[in-house]
């Protein structure tokens, strides 16, 4: 039987361009695990980031599910092997959870959605994503114009206050990053000629804590 | 024509799932997985890739993996001819060039008449690995040499069939020299052979090189470049682009790769693409809604040297046999080109080997006296359905467009 096509099949170039791909392939995997990945806040539901990066086939689910927008799709720039996997933007949006903290029935929309158990089952009421910080450069409280007290007045978890000065602090373990302080604060709105990426308070992964303040 | 129109409309599926999704607001997902709530398809590729990358058991990743496994011996890898957004883009861009060469080509020759033949078709990848191939069968002589790609006398001439250089055969699997390598049955002993059913090739190198890297690495490295996954990620950089002004390197990263893997590297699907060559492994055990040929109406059969058929394939499938039929993406296209009719879609064959019995008749058996005939009978046939016939002749990917064209 005569076969003139079957273009890969059983040819030295067929075989050529197995191995290539194979090792293109190969290399990829190795030099995404080594550039690392961005410090981003991921959904809830995330253990740790390596299972995130494990179980995450990048399909888009958990951002169509989220009822608030708080999920985006991270880009090249927060690392190769973290592009098109989810994130957490609080400009857009922030997270209640879905309401899974008051009710234990119910659980997020967007661990619900995903299909591969990259965002997991957890005990909601005690779930972090993050926690939030606040920058005295962009605070309007810690600036010349002192007294917003939105982000205290706003956090459903009381984990804003005000101290003696009258000026917002964090309770990092009240906290647990749900971002409504970062969704509501208006540093933008009343100072953006600053040209700052982010907000007078604004969260990041518990883990980089330490580091990003 | 029923069936091309809607293979026309059926890829933008996974186009129309995500914007459909960014419309009205809900995850309906992307072609990596969709559906609704806790009930979802899933790239099987992708569920193999993180079964391996967290090295666990995840139930509803086995489950949507069964649910893949059921379609493909159902339907085979009907995802890769009708679903997948990566086959149109690649034969766009891909179908241009060849054009553009093939019009090259056939001023150089002279004869803008012939149509183009399989070996031009592939370019580059069959002449270099051409000489020389001994097939047993003597088969497209005639196609090959009206192409002009210099087989040595006319049709029939003066060699026995059974021993015919033909160079549109270099890649005849008893004949080509790399088919070692893989360590395949050479399957030379002539037309009652039993051909295996699979054969791997480049694709399941890189198939096997995705779910080792995963296990490796820990998360699922072809996810990063799958053109699926880009293309619809793309749909979506695009819609935040244009609806929130979201300028991020996606925009450029994400072009980058996909001209890259479909365009820089031709055949994607048919080299390289490890979720195709995962589909057609699922589709193994697949016997329904294979192509089968009507030995009454075919002309082959009847003695001519037709093979629009097989030019058509863009797999290089050939209908009459049940040779890598696991790779058959019941694209019909065979169906639409056969200029006799003969080719039909059943949901079951009727009996099974005995297309391919027929099929190695006239060829094998009285292939001298078919070479003799065939010059006669081609050209007959030629006038009858010219258009058709000189589109589909020994083109393969191309004469996809080259056909459709004629429509």
């Amino acid at each position: 039987m005569s076969e003139k096509f079957s273009g890969p099949l059983l040819s030295r170039k067929g075989f050529l361009y197995g191995v290539a791909g194979s090792a293109a392939l190969v290399a990829l995997g190795g030099g995404a695990a080594f550039a690392g990945s961005a410090q981003v806040v991921r959904p809830p539901g995330c253990v740790s980031e390596e299972s995130l990066l494990a179980a995450c086939i990048r399909c888009d689910r958990c951002r169509g599910a989220c009822p608030h927008d708080a999920i985006v799709i991270a880009s090249p720039e927060d690392g190769i092997v973290s592009m098109r996997t989810p994130k957490l933007d609080f400009h857009q949006g922030y997270c209640d959870f879905c309401g899974a903290k008051q009710d234990e029935g119910s659980r997020p929309r967007c661990v619900q959605a995903c299909p591969t158990g990259a965002l997991a089952e957890r005990p909601w009421a005690d779930e972090v994503i993050g926690v939030a910080i606040i920058d005295p450069q962009e605070c309007i409280a810690y600036t010349n114009y002192a007294g917003c007290t939105v982000c205290v007045d706003v956090c459903p978890y009381e984990a804003v206050f005000l101290d003696g000065d009258g000026l917002p602090v964090v309770d990092a373990n009240a906290c647990n990053g749900c971002g409504y302080c970062e969704y509501r604060c208006p540093s933008h709105s009343y100072r953006s000629f600053s040209g700052s990426a982010h907000r007078g308070i604004y969260v990041v992964k518990s883990t980089a804590e330490g580091a990003a303040s | 024509m029923k069936k091309l129109i809607v293979r026309r409309i059926t890829p933008l599926i996974g186009i129309a799932l995500v914007i459909g999704g960014l419309l009205f607001h809900v995850s309906t997902g992307t072609l990596s997985s969709f559906g609704w709530e806790d009930i979802a398809y899933l790239c099987p590729l992708g569920a193999l890739e993180t079964l391996l990358a967290t090295k666990s058991f995840i139930p509803r990743v086995v489950i949507a993996f069964v649910v893949v496994l059921v379609v493909c011996f159902a339907l085979g890898r009907v995802f890769c001819g009708w679903v997948c957004p990566v086959p149109p883009i690649a034969r766009f861009f891909g179908g241009r060039r060849r054009r553009v060469r093939r019009e090259a080509e056939e001023r150089e020759a002279g004869c803008a008449h012939q149509g183009s033949n399989g070996s031009h078709a592939l370019g580059e990848s069959h002449e270099a690995e051409a000489p020389a191939a001994l097939d047993g069968i003597a088969a497209n002589v005639a196609s090959c040499a009206s192409g002009g790609s210099g087989a040595s006398g006319g049709p029939g001439a003066d060699v026995a069939p059974a021993a015919d250089a033909a160079p549109c055969d270099s890649a005849a699997p008893a004949a080509t020299g790399g088919c070692g390598e893989f360590g395949a049955p050479g399957a030379s002993s002539g037309a009652a052979a039993k051909r295996p059913r699979f054969r791997p090739d480049s694709r399941h190198g890189v198939l096997a090189a995705a779910l080792l890297s995963s296990l490796v690495f820990g998360f699922p490295v072809f996810c990063l470049v799958c053109p699926v996954g880009l293309t619809l990620g793309l749909v979506l950089a695009l819609w935040f682009l244009f609806t929130a002004a979201e300028v991020n390197l996606s925009l450029l990263v994400i072009p980058v790769v996909l001209v890259v893997e479909l365009v820089v590297l031709r055949h994607w699907c048919q080299r390289l693409c490890p979720l195709g060559a995962l589909m057609s492994l699922l589709s193994l055990p697949n016997r329904s809604v294979r192509p089968s040929v009507d030995a009454k109406k075919c002309l082959r059969m009847n003695g001519s040297h037709c093979d629009a058929c097989v030019g058509v394939c863009a797999e290089g499938l050939d209908p009459h046999t049940s040779e890598r039929m696991n790779d058959c993406t019941k694209c019909a296209q065979c169906q639409r080109v056969c200029p006799g009719g003969a080719i039909s879609f059943p949901l079951l064959a009727k009996r099974s080997g005995r297309n391919e019995r027929n099929a190695r008749g006239p060829r094998g058996v009285q292939g001298a006296q078919a070479e003799q005939g065939a010059q006669g009978a081609r050209s007959a046939w030629g006038t009858c359905s010219s258009r058709d016939a000189q589109g589909a002749q020994g083109a393969h990917a191309h004469a996809e467009e080259n056909g459709e064209n004629h429509d």
